[in-house]
């Protein structure tokens, strides 16, 4: 063992551990501008946007107002979620940050961020703009506590390839009854299953609200897990389970739904919005055509909403709030909600966005993200935002894996899933 | 007759074995070297094909521009290196001295340096994050270096080591007037040289891959480290790319690999020689 090299070594890390190391060179320009953190989750399409917009902003309306802002990427929504907690309490915040829309409620009332509502009046924002399902998500207690950004609504994909050999229209099924006829159809003569699916809440949350309910009561103070609207919804999909016309897969094997579809194991399932994108570029890859089409109605059409609002942090001076609320406002304006509507496949959050020749364009090329506006507009609603939904949620994805996966009975785990909500306490922390 | 007979199939029962055992732990490594090379639509293909006709280098291109992969490395091997530098110089004299001296307190401590073995990290990671938060060490390498600059197992491993080494040659040295620092230098590791390699391959392993601990630890890219990068390209909400995901992977495991093929030969003589006590 020859030593030198290694008491060498030794010295190189305790100059380099006592070096704090800087991620972005400061920018240019006269007097010091206000440099502000911006925290953004997801990578891929998304990172690419979050990066360039801010990139835009410091070009334009960051260098005229003296600001600049570096996005840092965090993760997954819970990562970033969990990484602004424990910055909060060590006092040390981004500016700003996306947040799940779910968990406004939780991160406004410990008091993690701002209201913006005096801003919002100040400059006049006009939220009417905005598509009305997704503001419920960005209020609390009838304060502004985000603006939408990056939202989406669960949509039903259609290889539609499949439903030709079955004889299918391609525009989809309308309703539930339509739905279980397309998957009886499709089973039978194509062998593939008409539908799969994993245990998944906004699938959910979707269901019942076409059902004419909702996961959890209006104040949602109460859980609607073990009403008549819920057992119609679980024994729906049960039925077709039963008749070996679906596939259902537990929440945790979600990945197995990719397979399905690429393989043309099944000729429908439900994702994201977001998911477009990619899912029309393996259907050509792997021959076959895709469309989309609305959640079905039983009751009415419905579905939730999804994605993050950004929000401010409070643990910041004034001056610092003034510019984070330059960046959020200028990042929400129509040219920007346009380029990220296009740019990932997220909903456009404004009717102006949706409005401009750009975003028409690409309806022209690609109708597909058209049904995606069209729901959002016509049908779409929040979130529940209680704090205790997350735990909430995971109950819900285990009687959903219980009943369609395992096939428990279904009065009776639905009836022990309300009970456990009731006996936990879960939702009376609002 | 009959004994050749029940030699040659126990033989092959043993191929069979060992050929099963080859399998578990060859086919993922294959699995994650051929998904590198296909397209997005072969990537869950059923039934599987087990062979690539055209395959796509592009793919490690994607993964090589779609994370800071140059200065995430860079940031690995910084952290990965000087953990096995400070590890080096904290676990030798205190396995040393655990192993050969009797103190006041030396059972005391050994069980201590033992039972912080028994707390998982996550228990302790908010704490010693606000530690660190304070501290002003959030993004820095310290933050990343210094919770690993020492580790009770490697002391526990190589007190065992130096345990097996008789008293009489170490008599011997302290005869011709050597001194502990000698001793150890010239004596000691060199006999526990296998155990030092297999150590340092164990620890080199396990911070290479270490992703829970940097990512907490940081929030921008400054000192972000590989295995950060590489999960990063699973974190899409548009679907996953397998095919990108896999070449990063690839990327991410290929150091680990290299060091294993020259470390092997002295990681069989470790546990050979323990074993022959």
């Amino acid at each position: 063992m020859k030593k030198t090299p290694a008491i060498i070594a030794a010295l190189a890390i305790a100059a380099f551990m006592l070096s704090p190391q800087k991620s972005q060179a400061a920018p240019s320009g006269t007097g010091k501008p206000i440099e502000l953190v911006y925290w953004y989750s997801w990578t891929d399409k998304i990172q690419e946007n979050n990066v360039n917009l801010t990139k835009m902003f410091n070009e334009s309306r960051g260098k005229e107002l003296n600001i600049h802002v570096t996005a840092e990427y965090q993760g997954t929504y819970d990562d970033l979620h969990q990484k602004l907690q424990a910055a909060h309490i060590a006092g040390d915040p981004p500016s700003v940050s996306v947040m799940e829309i779910a968990s406004t409620r939780r991160f406004a009332q410990n008091g993690v961020i701002v209201p913006l509502t005096s801003y919002i009046k100040r400059d006049n924002v006009d939220m009417d703009d905005f598509f009305k399902g997704l503001l419920p998500n960005c209020n609390v207690d009838g304060e502004w506590y985000g603006l939408p950004y990056l939202r989406s609504t669960p949509i039903m994909y259609m290889n539609t390839t499949l439903l030709a050999k079955a004889g299918l229209d391609p525009k989809g099924p309308e309703t539930w009854a339509d739905l279980a006829e397309y998957c009886r159809a499709i089973k039978e003569k194509t062998g593939a299953y008409g539908l799969s699916m994993y245990s998944y809440i906004w699938v959910l949350e979707a269901f019942m609200l076409s059902n004419g309910s909702s996961t959890l009561t209006a104040d949602e103070m109460k859980s609607n897990i073990d009403t008549p609207a819920s057992r119609e919804v679980f024994a729906f999909f049960r039925d077709l389970v039963d008749g070996n016309y679906i596939r259902c897969v537990a929440g945790s094997d979600s990945k197995k739904i990719d397979a399905d579809y690429m393989n043309q194991k099944t000729a429908m399932w439900f994702t994201s919005t977001a998911n477009l994108t990619q899912i029309l570029s393996v259907a050509e890859e792997n021959g076959f055509e895709v469309n989309t089409c609305f959640i079905p109605a039983n009751k009415t059409h419905g579905v939730p909403t999804g994605g993050c609002n950004l929000v401010m942090a409070t643990l910041q001076s004034d001056e610092e709030k003034e510019a984070a609320w330059q960046f959020i406002k200028w990042m929400t304006e129509t040219p920007q909600a346009a380029y990220a509507h296009a740019y990932t496949g997220y909903v456009p959050s404004r009717k102006s966005a949706a409005a401009t020749p750009e975003i028409q364009a690409l309806y022209e090329k690609k109708p597909q993200f058209r049904v995606a506006l069209d729901q959002l507009e016509l049908y779409s609603s929040g979130r529940p935002m209680n704090p205790g939904y997350t735990q909430v949620s995971e109950e819900y994805v285990a009687v959903m894996d219980a009943i369609w996966v395992n096939g428990a009975d279904i009065d009776s785990t639905l009836a022990a899933a309300g009970e456990k909500i009731v006996r936990m306490k879960l939702l009376d922390a609002r | 007759m009959l004994a050749a007979v029940r030699k040659t199939s126990r033989t092959t029962i043993v191929l069979l074995a060992d050929l099963l055992i080859l399998a578990v732990f060859f086919i993922p490594f294959y699995w994650m070297f051929l998904t590198a090379f296909k397209s997005l639509g072969q990537t869950l293909q059923m039934p599987p094909i087990f062979s690539v006709p055209n395959p796509r280098w592009g793919n490690f291109r994607s993964a090589f521009e779609a994370i800071p992969f140059l200065s995430m490395l860079k940031n690995s091997v910084i952290v990965t290196f000087s953990i096995l530098v400070c590890q080096f110089f904290t676990v030798v004299p205190a396995a040393y001295a655990f192993a050969r001296f009797k103190f006041p307190g030396g059972r005391f401590l050994f069980g201590l340096t033992l039972a912080t073995m028994m707390i998982p990290a996550q228990l302790v990671f908010l704490p010693l994050f606000l530690m660190f938060s304070r501290m002003g060490l959030v993004n820095t390498y310290a933050s990343l270096i210094l919770p690993s600059a020492t580790s009770a197992f490697a002391i526990f491993m190589l007190r065992q080591t130096f345990k097996q080494v008789p008293q009489e040659i170490i008599e011997a040295a302290r005869l011709d007037n050597a001194g502990e620092v000698k001793i150890l230098r010239k004596l000691m590791l060199p006999i526990a040289r296998p155990t030092l390699v297999t150590l340092g391959l164990i620890t080199f392993i396990a911070h290479w891959n270490d992703y829970f601990w940097p990512f907490v630890l940081t929030t921008n890219n400054a000192v972000r480290t590989l295995p950060i990068g590489v999960n990063s390209l699973r974190i899409s909400e548009g679907g996953i790319k397998y095919n990108i995901l896999m070449a990063g992977n690839v990327l991410l495991v290929l150091p680990v690999l290299v060091a294993f093929f020259f470390a092997q030969k002295q990681i069989v003589k470790a546990f050979t020689y323990m074993g022959e006590k």
